[in-house]
């Protein structure tokens, strides 16, 4: 009754050649429900993503060719166990001096496989190490992670930032430790 | 205009008796763009956060399109697919290495209401992308376990939920 009234008087006051005005309760009344509504939809922390490309295996590729396939002109890997990263690819990967030592990392060569390692949370030289890796192959943009069974998602995802880093090694696929 | 008599100091003053909602109502209008604007369709929204802690990225993309994906979670305590409780946390540890049968069920029934969305029209191509929430406590063996099932099941997009750390 009270809207019914509101509108004579509107259409009262038109026909008197006075400003009329608009009923904004209506806009109110959604904008009530509506904000309420929104509120409990909203996020303020946005989920990022990160894509990944299949296992090997589940690429239907026998994971014990991943070390040595002949196709992949370097065929990095980084293997992370409980206890250690380790570099791995099919050629010599570059070692210079700056890396500090405390780092007791080890450089072995097995014929072409070149064998970094570092300590699990020693993510700084994983880091420099892919950027000199990078330097060496700028061509090369896939990086296989090799994990231990007990290797939780968050070291996972935290070497996944090393390689993805500036754009470096975006292609990640990841394979069980073989 | 009918107005009413106000006493303020001594003297008498004629207030308007409408109330201007026009303040109000741009205020209103500004916090809707802002609450539109930042609103999501976001997995983790659906999802109930106490037992499941994202792992913090500083490499992660917001995804291109916002095409549709199953969102699968595995917290401390359960797995869910497309917020249905597939299987404990300890029932996907006890899984043998390879596929999970009760996984792979619930991704062919959603998968099965895909092709039935896009049957209708409302939808597009199947995509086979999914969004993986996994708690960080997750180890290795059990996150190749369900991505193993989700690529036999056709979902070879996969997409790690983490945490932007700026």
């Amino acid at each position: 009754m009270i809207r019914r009234f509101k509108i004579i008087d509107l259409i009262g006051k038109r026909s008197n050649g006075e400003g009329a005005s608009v009923d904004l309760v209506p806009f109110l009344n959604l904008f009530t429900v509506l904000v309420p509504f929104l509120l409990t939809s909203i996020v303020f922390v946005q989920i990022q993503f990160l894509h990944l490309f299949l296992p090997v295996e589940a690429s239907g590729l026998d994971p014990a060719l991943a070390s040595v396939r002949e196709d992949v002109p370097l065929n990095l890997i980084i293997r992370v166990s409980s206890e250690a990263i380790r570099l791995e690819a099919n050629h010599p990967i570059k070692h210079n001096g700056s890396i500090p030592r405390t780092h007791a990392e080890k450089l072995v060569s097995q014929g072409m496989i070149v064998q970094q390692i570092m300590s699990l949370e020693d993510f700084s030289t994983l880091v420099t190490h892919l950027t000199e890796i990078k330097e060496d192959y700028p061509n090369e943009y896939a990086v296989t992670i090799m994990a231990e069974d007990n290797v939780t998602y968050n070291t996972l995802i935290t070497v996944m930032d090393c390689a993805r880093l500036d754009n470096r090694f975006p292609v990640i696929s990841f394979s069980k430790w073989e | 205009m009918s107005a009413i008599r106000l006493n303020i100091g001594g003297r008498t003053r004629e207030a308007p008796k409408t109330l201007s909602l026009t303040a109000l109502i741009d205020i209103m209008t500004i916090l809707l763009i802002f609450l539109i604007y930042n609103i999501s369709d976001e997995a983790m929204s659906s999802i109930r956060t106490d037992d499941l802690s994202l792992p913090i990225t500083s490499s992660g993309q917001r995804p291109d399109s916002m095409e549709t994906m199953v969102v699968l979670a595995i917290s401390q305590q359960s797995v869910t697919v497309d917020n249905r409780l597939v299987m404990s946390i300890a029932e996907l540890r006890s899984a043998k290495p390879g596929t999970v049968p009760q996984i792979g069920k619930a991704l062919e029934d959603y998968r099965a209401w895909e092709q039935e969305m896009i049957g209708r029209g409302l939808q597009d191509d199947f995509a086979g992308h999914v969004k993986i929430l996994g708690d960080e406590s997750l180890t290795f063996i059990d996150m190749l376990k369900v991505m193993r099932t989700c690529s036999q099941k056709g979902y070879e997009g996969i997409y790690l939920a983490a945490i932007p750390s700026h």
